[in-house]
Parts: structure tokens; sequence; C-alpha cells
């Protein structure tokens, strides 16, 4: 077939492109994912009892304004990704802020503890369903995101899928700790950051399969 | 210069003008063809399907182009995501099949720039199913309009246009899947 043939088919009976679309598209994905992550967390492990007493501790508002920054973090850079010629306007460090934050306090909370009550503040009680439940509260949110980007043209394919995860993983996070009992910095520092890290390899993996255009 | 004139042509396009889309993709295939014939001088032959394919996913992705911004890195994003796209699969396919053979293969067919690809869209388009096809056949090839594709096949509106924009993706990825 000759290049000016193939012009000639596409160019025919073109049709408006509609402005915004990917934009939006994009953003009630999201949206989709984090509320029926919501309704899971509601139909299989329910709120804590206690929020409305905890939610005045800075504890609990670490413990969902870490996730939550890298959601709006992770938002900006899957957006350029997914454009072909747009770099992020941001470093790929400024992804690490959140969590250097939360580790340092976790560091501040650890020394300022006891040596013998410090396995506490690192074990938990749930350690063992932490990363399991984050990841599985993700799921929505990554399933989403990946439609979504089906419909962009991501040119890192691999990046792209791995920053959704990590986005996944957080917003699965901010749901999850609305259930969590947990409040000890370093049991966050350690299995939020790991639940939000199981996504993000998973997601990478994705990316690699079916993000390709 | 080139920026301002294909942005030009492209946000008329956009606005669904057809006369500038045909051209600003023949502005683009010529600038396009030269950078990709630089840069895949060991498979002149490839340039031309390269090149087809590109163009197919310019069209296909036209939405993730915003308005507001330059076009040309857009432009040249997607030709490098098509080309090492097709390195990549080059590579693949010559671990598996004789390298030699497919030297000897570029030596017969090479010749004088027909800008013509091996690939066929008419015989790739009986693949799709009918509800694809047809939208496609109509608008794209017959040149009708999307009401008149509409009124000749029952479909709706709103049926035509999607079928033709996702049969468009289709045929992309058969494309891609042929090479």
């Amino acid at each position: 077939m000759k290049t000016d043939e193939l012009i000639n088919i596409l160019s025919t009976g073109a049709q408006p492109v509609p402005q915004h679309a990917a934009e939006k598209r994009i953003s009630m994905a999201l949206l989709a994912g984090v509320v029926i992550s919501f309704i899971l967390l509601l139909m299989i492990y329910g709120i804590r009892p206690d929020l409305k007493e905890i939610s005045t501790s800075v504890a609990f508002w670490m413990k969902l304004g870490v996730p939550l920054a890298n959601v709006i973090i992770g938002f900006i850079f899957v957006f350029a990704l997914a454009h072909p010629g747009k770099l992020p306007k941001l470093g790929y460090w400024v992804l690490a802020i959140p969590i250097v934050v939360l580790w340092g306090w976790a560091l501040w909370a650890w020394n300022a503890t006891d040596p013998t009550a410090r396995l506490e503040l690192l074990w938990g009680k749930t350690w063992r369903v932490c990363i399991l439940n984050i990841t599985f509260l993700a799921l929505p949110v990554g399933a989403t995101a990946l439609l979504a980007l089906r419909n962009l043209a991501p040119t890192k394919p691999v990046l792209t899928g791995a920053i959704a995860g990590w986005l996944a993983g957080s917003a699965g996070a901010s749901v999850y700790a609305l259930h969590c009992p947990e409040m000890a910095p370093p049991f966050l520092a350690v299995w939020y950051v790991l639940g939000m890290i199981v996504p993000s390899a998973m997601m990478a993996y994705m990316g690699h399969r079916y993000l390709r255009w | 210069m080139m920026e301002q004139e294909l942005r030009n042509l492209m946000l008329r396009a956009l606005d669904g003008n057809a006369e500038s889309y045909q051209c600003f993709l023949q502005r683009v295939s010529s600038v396009l063809r030269a950078y990709l014939r630089r840069r895949l001088t060991s498979a002149p032959d490839e340039v031309e399907d390269l090149l087809q394919e590109t163009l197919l996913a310019i069209h296909t992705q036209l939405h993730t182009y915003r308005r507001n911004e330059p076009l040309t890195p857009w432009l040249y994003a997607v030709a490098r995501y098509k080309m090492i796209d097709y390195l990549r699969r080059r590579s693949r396919h010559e671990a598996r099949h004789d390298p030699f053979e497919d030297d000897a293969e570029w030596l017969a067919v090479s010749g004088e720039a027909t800008n013509e690809s091996k690939r066929d869209l008419e015989t790739m388009l009986d693949a799709l199913p009918a509800h694809q096809r047809l939208p496609i056949q109509h608008t794209k090839l017959e040149g009708r309009s999307v009401a008149e594709a509409a009124a000749m096949t029952g479909m709706s509106v709103s049926a035509i246009k999607v079928g033709v924009h996702r049969g468009m993706k289709a045929l992309a990825k058969m494309w891609k899947e042929q090479a």
C-alpha cells in the first residue's frame, strides 16, 4: 500500500477529537477504583469503631496523609508518562518525599521508645495480613488505572505501570487505614510501604504486558 | 517554523477538518520518513512499513496530544516509541530465525523508493468484525458521511463513530502483529 493511500484513508471523514478526554477518563477511572476499594472495605473489613476518637491524633493523619501524598504525586507522574513527549515537571526523587518523612517519623519513635518495647512497634498485631489487605484493596484502583492507561499512549510502559501500581497501592493503603488498628510509626514505615511496593511490582509487569501500543 | 506550521494544521485537524488533517499527515510523513531513514540505515526497505505504522499510531493516539503543548515533541515521541518497538520485535524475530535469510530478502526487494509498504490494509480490514469493518469501509474508504453510513448499515451514529475508532485501533494492532 502506498503511504499516500493510507493518508487518504486516515483523513477521509475526520471527526473532531474531544478536548480533555484523556484527563477526564483517567480521573474518572481512578475515582471509580477508589470507590470500589472503599465499598470492599465496608463489606469485608469494616471501619474501625474508634475512628472518631483517633481522628484527632497525629498518627492517624500520618497514616492517611502519607499514602494520600503518594497518590497525588503518583498521579502527576502517571499523567505525564501517559502522554507522548511530555516530561514530568518534577524529578523522580519527589516520589520518595512522603516515604522519607514516614521513615524519619518512625526512626524518631523507635529511638524514643524503651528497647524492650520496640519489637511491638514493628510487628504490631496484624503484620501478617497487612501487605495482603493493602494489595487486595489496591486491586480495583490498579485495574481501573490500567484500563484508562490502555486508552492513552505511555512510551515507557513498565515505568508507567510501576508508578500507577505505586499510586494504586497507596490508594489501597489510605482506604485500609480506616480499618487498620495499628498506630505505631515503625509498623507503618515497614508494612504499609511493603504493601505499596507489591502492587507496584505487579503493575510494572502488567505495564510490560498490556500497556504497549 | 515546522512546529508552527504543523501545529496549526493539527489544531484544525483536531476540530474535524479533513483537509488540514490530510495536509498534516503528508507533511508529517515526509519529516518522519527522513527521520526513520537516518536511523534505520540497515533496513531501508522497512522504513515505509514503519512510517505507515507510525502514521496509524498518530491517528489512533490523536487524543493524547494536548492542544496547549508544543507538537513536535509529541510527534517525535510517538515515532521514537514505534521505532524502538519495531527494533525490539526485529531482534526477537532474528533470534528465532536465520538472520542471513532476512538479509537476502532485503537485498532482493531493495530498489528505488516507491513510498510503498508491504502491507495491505484491505486484506486486514476483512479480518475485522462487521460492526467495525462496515463503518470503516463506508466512511473511510468510500468517503460517506457518518449519517449516511448509519442509514446504510442500520447502525446508530454513535455506533458508527465507535466502530471506526475501535476498528482503527484493531487495525493498528494487526499491523504490528503481521511483522
